[in-house]
């Protein structure tokens, strides 16, 4: 493959990328960054986890994003009484013409290429743990027999975070399975004033679909391409080990605050996400700058806290953000 | 491949930049730690060798092996040259490349290239061959080394060019050859002096206080002597002055004497002896008759110094308006040159006792007070003044060296005003009024008020000698006593001062009739 191939294919990234990103802010009111953290996502094979109080625009950001992409969209409003063959599917005895019973495989919402898991913390952890083998897998198991799920594969989940009562907080293993952790924040002025002009209106605005199937899956390649130096990948296993208490490598508030660190998942989420962002600022090599960008949402949800943390109302973005001043930078 | 090339040129040629550059910095560093150890020597060795004598030899060996120990350290840091991916780091950080150096330089470690990455190497080439290397790795030394480097030898300079600063122990230690020093100056001083007996005084308590070994009694004790003997020439002085003033006053009378006594107000002794020969080689050669038939004096005691002598002189000397006694005159010339001498010795111990001030000033602060140098200690009275006969002070003596000579206008008690020679003045006799002694008239007050009390009481009015008040302001006053009573309770328990008002009165106005004669 020449180098002017693969130019080619840079630029195209980077223009697909924006392209879907502007196309999501003709809905979305502000949240670039977001967007972006979803479309990484989305690119490095991974799956997302919504965090924001209601009304911030999460689903209707997953929604928009289904319409712009040329993908199959499946939303599933996850409740107590969910259970996981609602998600997966179920098998069912078909009689046919000729009177003879068969059994039959119905597939479930989950059989989608964007699945939207509305405040997956609602359902029980059992409904919960029937996404695992799909995000992990991606495949589904029913019946005996395994489905394998199409490409690409991308579940948003959102959930609510101030409304805790009668929820089933996201077991830790579920919770790794996410590739990033992006939190909404709420709206400022400006972004108050564009919402109210573009909802309260007769017509709200369209978008239309600007990525089709084939060239997200060629993004995806593009992105698993990209080279990482040593020094580069040192640097996020740096970080990485940085957020485990035990490690001789360990922060001092990692030391004092956290009760587990981050899983290796954790280190690929680092760098396959600085790979997506070194593309996007069109480089063929990632940075320790890339590292850092995808820092937060990587690591953020990996991260657990122990009690003196939540007394002292520690989050794991400070600590974060700590660990990325200590540790040094590659090459230092 | 043209772009390995080039990177690996390119980085090569920066770390050297980089080698040298860390060379210069760390040459600066030593050299900073070196005059710091340096100053710290100069301050440490002089106690320590004061400590240890043998200390020297071992100091000396320290300090250069410690100085080797640096310089061997930093020479086998900088034998290290700088890897080419350290180079690439740095090239990345400075000019902002986002580790594109750095991982092309990983990159071609790397056999083969993944196209991805050839295009990384591609692109790193041509950043590379773009690079400002004077600007990603300057050659100069960086500001704080420059401020280092710049306060270092300052220091050290200023630390050797300041002994006191650098050496305060020595101080103490030096000053005492140059005390020796000085009061050999002031010796030298009183070389030349004219014959006299308190010029030998000073000079031998001086050379007890330059004798080697002398304790701080002794030192004391000679500096005693030495203001005694400097005192004493002062007294003489003013005695003589005050005999020239008398002699001028005698000699005043006669019109040829004019300019004589002219010289001599005015102080120019050598002067009036010339005038003063000069006549009398006049008189020698006009009249050498009229001297043989003039008395000298009816006193024989010539060369008494007393004021009549010198007084009797002058006038023996002026009596005549033609003729000129000539023993008269050589006893005036004799009197004058003694005079001269008297003043001279006496500027000569002065200006040694300004000397030795300015020593005992020096030495006083870390060896004595002044307090230690006055010739008294234990003043008996701690207020000094003349009239209670305590002339004593700290670090001085309450008088006046030198009298005031008496002008034409001053009357018997001049001296009260002007002071005198023994520096108090004779007291005036009580006169006027107020005579009568003070703790009478405080007595009489307090007879008088009880006396008055008594006639209060009868109702025959005031027989006080202040004034007789009638009944009706008295009544006033008595109703204006008991409203003001309260007020006066809380004045009176502020006030310190219980004295009634018009015993305050009778003190005042004692001492201001006290003299009557005064202008108050």
């Amino acid at each position: 493959m020449s180098t002017v191939v693969i130019d080619r294919e840079i630029q195209d990234f980077r223009e697909q990328f924006l392209l879907v990103r502007d196309e999501i802010a003709r809905v979305i009111v502000g949240n670039e960054e977001i967007i972006a953290g979803v479309m990484t996502c989305l690119l490095a094979r991974g799956h997302v986890l919504l965090e924001g109080i209601p009304g911030v625009g999460k689903t209707k950001l997953v929604q928009t994003m289904a319409d712009v992409l040329h993908l199959k969209f499946s939303r599933i409003q996850f409740t107590p009484d969910l259970m996981p063959g609602d998600i997966i599917g179920t098998t069912i005895v078909r009689e046919d013409d000729s009177g003879r019973k068969s059994f039959e495989f119905q597939r479930g919402p989950i059989f989608a290429n964007m699945v939207l898991a509305d405040e997956i913390n609602r359902a029980t952890p059992k409904t919960q743990s029937a996404l695992l083998e799909a995000m992990q897998e991606n495949s589904v198991s029913a019946a005996g027999r395994t489905h394998v799920l199409d490409q690409p594969f991308f579940v948003l989940a959102t959930q609510n975070p101030i409304e805790m009562e009668g929820t089933y907080p996201l077991p830790e293993a579920q919770m790794d399975r996410f590739f990033f952790k992006l939190k909404l924040d709420f709206p400022d002025v400006q972004q108050l004033h564009l919402i109210i002009d573009r909802t309260t209106r007769q017509a709200e605005p369209s978008v239309k679909r600007v990525l089709e199937h084939g060239q997200i899956l060629q993004m995806r390649e593009t992105a698993r391409a990209i080279p990482v130096a040593r020094p580069v990948q040192e640097y996020a296993i740096k970080v990485t080990l940085a957020t485990h208490p035990e490690s001789d490598q360990a922060h001092e508030l990692t030391k004092k605050y956290v009760r587990f660190g981050s899983s290796p998942r954790g280190t690929q989420a680092l760098i396959l996400g600085a790979k997506v962002h070194a593309l996007m600022n069109e480089r063929v090599y990632v940075s320790g700058e890339d590292i850092r960008a995808v820092a937060l949402p990587a690591l953020r949800h990996r991260v657990l806290l122990n009690f003196e943390a939540e007394a002292q109302r520690m989050d794991a973005d400070a600590i974060l953000a700590r660990i990325l001043e200590w540790v040094p930078h590659p090459g230092e | 491949m043209k772009e390995r090339e080039i990177i690996n040129g390119v980085l090569r040629d920066l770390g050297r930049r980089l080698w040298i550059a860390r060379a210069i910095r760390e040459a600066a560093f030593v050299t900073c730690v070196v005059l710091f150890c340096l100053v710290c020597y100069q301050l440490v060795e002089p106690s320590v060798i004061s400590a240890i004598p043998s200390a020297r030899t071992a100091m000396h060996a320290i300090l250069l092996a410690a100085f080797a120990a640096v310089a061997v350290e930093v020479a086998r840091r900088n034998a290290r040259r700088i890897p080419s991916g350290q180079a690439a780091a740095h090239a990345d950080a400075r000019a902002h490349l986002k580790d594109e150096l750095k991982s092309a330089h990983w990159f071609l470690s790397e056999d083969p290239l993944s196209p991805f990455a050839e295009l990384q190497v591609r692109r790193a080439a041509v950043t590379a061959a773009g690079l400002d290397l004077a600007a990603v790795a300057p050659r100069t030394l960086p500001c704080n080394a420059w401020l280092a480097a710049g306060l270092g030898p300052a220091l050290a300079a200023l630390i050797w060019m300041t002994p006191q600063l650098s050496r305060p122990w020595e101080a103490g230690r030096e000053g005492v050859p140059a005390e020796r020093r000085e009061i050999t100056d002031l010796r030298s001083l009183l070389a030349d002096a004219p014959p006299d007996a308190e010029i030998g005084k000073l000079d031998r308590a001086l050379s007890k206080l330059q004798k080697t070994g002398a304790t701080l009694e002794e030192k004391m004790r000679a500096l005693a002597e030495a203001r005694d003997a400097i005192d004493q020439a002062n007294m003489d002085a003013s005695a003589a002055r005050e005999e020239m003033a008398k002699l001028a006053g005698s000699l005043k009378v006669d019109a040829k004497f004019e300019s004589v006594v002219q010289a001599m107000n005015e102080g120019r002794m050598d002067e009036a002896v010339a005038l003063l020969h000069k006549l009398k080689a006049d008189a020698a050669s006009v009249t050498p008759q009229d001297q043989a038939s003039e008395p000298v004096s009816k006193d024989g005691n010539q060369e008494n110094d007393g004021n009549p002598a010198v007084e009797s002189t002058g006038r023996n000397l002026a009596g005549k308006n033609a003729a000129i006694n000539q023993d008269a005159l050589n006893r005036v010339i004799k009197t004058l040159e003694q005079a001269s001498e008297r003043i001279e010795v006496q500027n000569r111990v002065n200006n040694v006792k300004r000397h030795m001030d300015n020593l005992v000033a020096t030495n006083q602060r870390s060896q004595l007070t002044a307090s230690q140098f006055d010739n008294r200690t234990n003043p008996p009275n701690s207020t000094p003044a003349p009239a209670t006969g305590n002339a004593d002070v700290r670090g001085g003596t309450l008088f006046r060296q030198a009298a005031v000579a008496r002008e034409e206008a001053d009357t018997a008690r001049e001296g009260s005003q002007t002071g005198d020679a023994s520096g108090d003045s004779v007291a005036l006799p009580l006169e006027g009024a107020a005579t009568r002694r003070l703790d009478a008239q405080l007595k009489l007050e307090t007879i008088a008020q009880k006396y008055d009390a008594g006639d209060q009481a009868q109702g025959k009015g005031d027989a006080g000698w202040f004034y007789s008040a009638s009944r009706e302001q008295k009544s006033i006053l008595h109703a204006e006593d008991v409203r003001a009573l309260a007020g006066y309770d809380r004045e009176a328990a502020a006030d310190h001062d219980r004295v009634p008002v018009r015993q305050k009165t009778i003190v005042k106005n004692y001492f201001l009739n006290l003299h009557e004669s005064e202008k108050k």
